[in-house]
């Protein structure tokens, strides 16, 4: 099987199979991130695509290492740029309040597993660290680049999202 | 080592969770999208590539009429040259007309990449 960066190389030089390829093995780990950051279906979808458009633009600017790690970056640019028609800050603060996901009734049919109610009860900036770290495997040091925060507060916002989660989880197995 | 390492258990519920995504559509959405946007590109530039080589070709006559002057002057003294253009440009504007449509031409190249 070809390499994320043997296949990008292709497509950098215009190859649209090689970057379909990519698209098929990155899809799902792009469209999860987009949709637990929006907490909308259809909405992250719209930022996944977005996301694949834009590494399409861009891929001749991918100078290797992880490829997930590059393509997830973008994601969550796009989010940003979402969020910023939307004028919407996000709160870094560690006290900040806990921001519950706004989500249309289509969107909750058919969507009621655990993890994503016990997402939706961190706090913003916990629930962004989770996402990117936990749920979309990026390393802390990955998640700081993107995001421009420092190392320590993703470290800090993942461990105190981790074990809100798992209380969370825990609480709703036993009732 | 990774630092997600602790909390695998979780990761490995949410990709259970992306996996159940049917990526077919979606691929073939994104495909479509690529397609759309590089057939786009390519007319624009089709487009303004031979708008810009019909003016040129319009005015060819009248640019090699003025060729000779041009060489003319330039051959004397390397020092005037820029005031041989610029004489060429008051003598036939239409080198400043071409440069116009090659400028903008650049100009709309260079936003379309950058978007």
């Amino acid at each position: 099987m070809r390499s994320d960066p043997d296949l990008a190389a292709s497509a950098a030089r215009g190859h649209e199979a090689d970057f379909a390829e990519l698209v098929r093995r990155h899809q799902a780990r792009i469209r999860g991130m987009a949709r637990r950051l929006t907490g909308s279906a259809s909405d992250g979808d719209d930022i996944a695509q977005a996301t694949f458009l834009k590494a399409w633009q861009k891929i001749g600017s991918y100078a290797g290492g992880t490829f997930s790690a590059w393509i997830c970056t973008i994601c969550w640019r796009e989010y940003l740029q979402v969020r910023r028609k939307q004028k919407i800050e996000i709160e870094f603060d560690e006290t900040a309040e806990i921001i519950p996901f706004e989500r249309s009734q289509s969107d909750e049919v058919g969507d009621q597993m655990d993890l994503t109610r016990a997402l939706g009860n961190l706090s913003e900036a916990q629930r962004i660290c989770v996402i990117l770290c936990v749920a979309s495997g990026l390393s802390h040091r990955e998640a700081a680049e993107a995001t421009g925060w420092p190392l320590g507060t993703i470290k800090s916002h993942v461990t105190r999202g981790v074990a809100a989660l798992r209380k969370h989880l825990e609480s709703s197995h036993v009732a | 080592m990774r630092d997600q390492e602790p909390y695998s258990d979780l990761t490995d519920l949410f990709t259970v969770e992306d996996r159940a995504l049917d990526p077919a559509p979606f691929v073939n959405d994104v495909m479509t999208g690529i397609r759309r946007k590089s057939l786009s590109r390519r007319l624009v530039l089709g487009a303004v590539g031979v708008v810009g080589a019909g003016v040129a070709a319009f005015q060819l006559p009248s640019l090699l009429a003025g060729w000779s002057g041009l060489d003319t002057l330039v051959t004397r003294t390397v020092n005037d040259a820029q005031q041989d253009a610029s004489l060429l440009a008051s003598a036939d504007p239409l080198w400043l007309m071409v440069g116009g449509v090659v400028a903008v031409s650049l100009l709309a190249v260079t936003a379309w990449e950058r978007a």
